[in-house]
């Protein structure tokens, strides 16, 4: 069997102390408080500066893919662009191209083309 | 910006303007109305939580301040803020905790003078608090810690018999069995004010 509740409300924290408390402790959250508006302001500062810079992103990824889709893999050559560019002889892509097994010829005339 | 007004901070779809949850969201971005509002509502359970740990009146309320400013620093931690309550309640008995663990001695004084800044009260009925609170201060303190806590959380901050069990990680029985030495260790020590009719049972026996 329990025995009766204690009465404990001369502990409890009185309406004018409770108001008080309340107080103190907003009064010293201040700082926090100005820091976490100013840091909210912020944040709305870059999301608004962030959406047109996305939209702008977004843009110019839509062109780029345009003219990337009207780039026909046809176009390109053997031996243009970027095997050109590092100076891998037109023998060697044209035989890469045709996906054939080199030969002396082949290999005579790549060492020719590197001279 | 007061509480009234839905505007900015990302208050998901759903929340009702006053829930803790969009208090915790306004208290995010820095309104002071919405943290007096929460501060307001959650005060007493972290006191009552820190009063438990300490057992000293003037202890507690320095915990529970305490509590509430780091609450505010570390709000992003609140990762459910319906449960805002029990967090800064956990918050809370860390601090008391830790508070009793140092034993150090009071700083300043700054609550005194906000406290008497709001008005004075009724001197006698005050005096006659202050004496009780004496009392029951010292006889909490002659409990054993857990009988302390059980008996502050029960019969002050009226939790439940399991909600006490889940806070403490105790078995409800256990929890029934310490309130129960609790009771008749302070009735033996404040019998004399029984006595005097100055502190009368509360009602309800559970």
């Amino acid at each position: 069997m329990e025995l009766e509740r204690i009465d404990l409300s001369a502990l409890e924290l009185s309406e004018q102390r409770h108001t008080a408390l309340v107080a103190e402790i907003v009064r010293q959250s201040g700082q926090e408080l100005t820091r976490r508006a100013g840091g909210s302001s912020a944040i709305i500062f870059l999301g608004t500066w962030a959406r047109p810079a996305l939209a702008a992103a977004a843009v110019l990824a839509a062109v780029c893919g345009t003219m990337l889709a009207r780039t026909s893999s046809t176009d390109m050559q053997p031996g243009s662009g970027i095997a050109e560019a590092l100076g891998v002889p037109t023998t060697t892509t044209e035989l890469l191209a045709a996906n054939a097994t080199p030969t002396v010829g082949y290999m005579l005339a790549a060492e020719e083309d590197t001279q | 910006m007061g509480l009234n007004e839905n505007e900015g901070a990302g208050v998901p779809v759903g929340v009702k303007q006053g829930d803790d949850v969009f208090l915790v969201q306004r208290s995010r971005a820095g309104d002071a109305d919405a943290y007096s509002e929460l501060v307001r509502r959650h005060l007493s359970g972290a006191y009552a939580v820190a009063l438990s740990e300490l057992g000293d009146t003037r202890d507690a309320e320095d915990a529970a301040q305490d509590a509430f400013i780091q609450a505010l620093e570390r709000l992003e931690e609140c990762r459910d803020p319906s449960k805002f309550g029990a967090w800064v309640r956990t918050i809370a008995r860390n601090r008391a905790r830790s508070l009793g663990r140092r034993k150090r001695v009071r700083q300043a004084e700054p609550l005194e003078s906000a406290y008497d800044a709001a008005g004075p009260s009724d001197p006698s009925k005050d005096a006659e608090r202050r004496e009780l609170r004496r009392h029951l201060e010292a006889a909490l303190d002659t409990l054993k810690p857990v009988q302390r806590q059980v008996i502050v959380l029960h019969d002050l901050d009226g939790m439940k018999h399991g909600e006490i069990a889940l806070d403490l990680g105790i078995p409800e029985g256990t929890v029934r069995s310490h309130l129960h030495f609790a009771r008749r260790a302070l009735r033996e020590k404040l019998g004399h004010i029984y006595q005097r009719g100055e502190l009368s049972d509360g009602t309800g026996t559970n």
